[in-house]
């Protein structure tokens, strides 16, 4: 699918964030494109986590300015644009019951509205996206009975349910084991090129991020990197990174 | 058997207990899975507040006590949101300070103990006419807003921040959801008693979750055991000459410990 790398599904302008005195972002600009598979790294506590937040409209920055398809953020209202797969599994001490079928029905709660029950458009669109992610024959499981990877795989669903032009995704495989993490890596890649959907991924995973995405967003505080991986890569990804206190995660994994 | 049903006010308890019975495992059930299920107790403390004054002031308790734990709801959600006490210490001081106000307010009005402790321990006897009119009418509104906001109190109670992302009216449907529980836990009043209520908001819920279901199915077991329990209450009150609110609590208790039996069996 060939896509329009040049038309801006969402702008940072200046962005920064304090927690009481602390800053925790620093003068943050940068744009992503429709199509753009999006990595944006840097360590833990360095920020990623916040701007993620900020983008999602969950905490508001105390400077800059943040448009989602052209609009300012605080007048954006069209959030089923936005597909949000978040860090957390099902972890809980009393499983929550839902099936996999109820969690993925409610990526469509806010495309439908208030007051109105899902339809048979509706239903179609779940079926599409649990056979999207592969997991059909899963659906009338409950979500606690699946694996890290099943469950991530599940919210992934919920998220391509809503008919997303832009996924952002948490951190997606924090404890997953590694051939289910290549497994869900070869589900993005489907989705960026065949689907044309925009994947905007936060990892403190530096080797994920080199081989899977096409651009990159090193932030420390500060960004001090964005741009194509490949650029990336010609200007010794190392030497970007030490002296800037990140290097140590090259070598984490 | 059937001369119970000529007794008028076993038939208004009934009455009053099957609408409470289905009430309360709705609300209960959202509860429990968002871990605020003390809120059901601070609030049916908060409620005793409101009976004393109802007790005082010779307005009906049900209604001032209405009025006490809409309005504490709404101040215990604001100051949750504000960040500045934990949820529960916040849902704490509401249950000390209502009963230490409660305490003052009861020794002020000396002379209401008996009808006191009918509202402590529920006792349908003495549930009149116009108080099942109350009951119905408030569990249609807790029925109409939970119907009405149901796909969104799911969403928010698995993931309160994907719905957020989502675009629902995550703030809202919250402070609806607080102020409907309190008239969950005041119409129940008559039935358990102030001190019990808890116990039929959370307990059917509970056992329920033990079936790991789906949450339609989840919601159908939580309504059918508090059905189940508030009937074999008020009949085992009627025939042993017990107070409603014991047993029906301890029917369902019963029921939760059997689910326990069972599942370790399997």
């Amino acid at each position: 699918m060939s896509v329009d790398h040049t038309a801006n599904i969402l702008e940072i302008d200046n962005v920064c964030f304090n927690y009481g005195k602390e800053e925790v972002l620093h003068d943050i600009s940068f744009n992503i494109h429709r199509g753009d598979y999006l990595g944006i790294i840097g360590p833990n506590g360095g920020g990623k986590t916040t701007l993620l937040r900020i983008v999602l409209g969950l905490i508001k920055p105390q400077c800059g300015q943040i448009r989602l398809f052209g609009q300012d953020i605080k007048n954006f209202k069209d959030w089923s644009k936005i597909g949000y797969v978040p860090q957390k599994h099902v972890d809980f001490q009393v499983k929550f019951p839902a099936t996999v079928k109820e969690v993925v029905s409610m990526g469509r709660f806010g495309k439908r509205g208030l007051f109105k029950a899902l339809n048979s458009e509706d239903s179609r669109h779940i079926k599409r996206a649990l056979a999207a992610v592969n997991m059909t024959e899963y659906q009338d499981r409950l979500i606690s009975d699946l694996s890290g990877g099943q469950q991530q795989r599940v919210f992934i669903a919920r998220a391509l349910a809503g008919e997303p032009q832009i996924l952002f995704l948490d951190e997606p495989t924090a404890g997953i084991d590694f051939q289910t993490q290549e497994e869900f890596y070869a589900l993005l890649k489907k989705l960026n090129k065949d689907l044309g959907l925009t994947l905007v991924l936060v990892s403190h995973d530096i080797g994920v991020i080199a081989s899977e995405v096409t651009e990159v967003a090193c932030i420390n505080k500060k960004l001090i990197y964005y741009g194509q991986l490949q650029e990336l890569r010609k200007k010794h990804l190392l030497d970007i990174f030490y002296g800037e206190g990140i290097s140590h995660l090259a070598h984490q994994h | 058997m059937l001369q119970l049903f000529n007794y008028s006010f076993i038939v208004r308890g009934l009455e009053a207990g099957m609408i409470v019975a289905l009430i309360c495992p709705l609300i209960g059930l959202f509860l429990v899975l968002r871990r605020y299920s003390l809120i059901a107790d601070t609030l049916s403390h908060v409620s005793l507040t409101g009976i004393a004054i109802g007790l005082i002031t010779k307005i009906d308790p049900l209604i001032t006590a209405l009025i006490t734990t809409v309005l504490s709801s709404l101040i215990i959600d604001r100051l949750r949101l504000a960040k500045k006490v934990y949820g529960e210490s916040a849902l704490s001081i509401f249950l000390s300070g209502s009963l230490a106000l409660a305490i003052l307010l009861i020794s002020v009005g000396r002379g209401f103990n008996v009808n006191l402790f009918n509202y402590l321990f529920g006792s349908l006897v003495t549930v009149k006419q116009t108080e099942i009119y109350l009951i119905a009418l408030l569990g249609l509104v807790v029925f109409a807003v939970i119907s009405l906001f149901f796909k969104e109190l799911f969403f928010i109670a698995f993931d309160e921040e994907a719905a957020r992302v989502s675009g629902l009216p995550v703030g809202f449907i919250n402070t609806l959801f607080i102020i409907i529980t309190a008239i969950a836990i005041t119409m129940s009043i008559p039935v358990v008693g102030i001190l019990l209520i808890s116990a039929l908001v959370v307990i059917p819920a509970v056992t329920a979750l033990q079936l790991q279901k789906s949450f339609l199915t989840t919601i159908i077991w939580a309504e059918v055991i508090s059905v189940v329990s508030v009937v074999a209450g008020i009949f085992a009150a009627f025939y042993l000459n017990l107070p409603t609110g014991g047993s029906t609590v301890l029917v369902v208790l019963t029921i939760f410990v059997l689910t326990l039996l069972f599942k370790s069996h399997k």
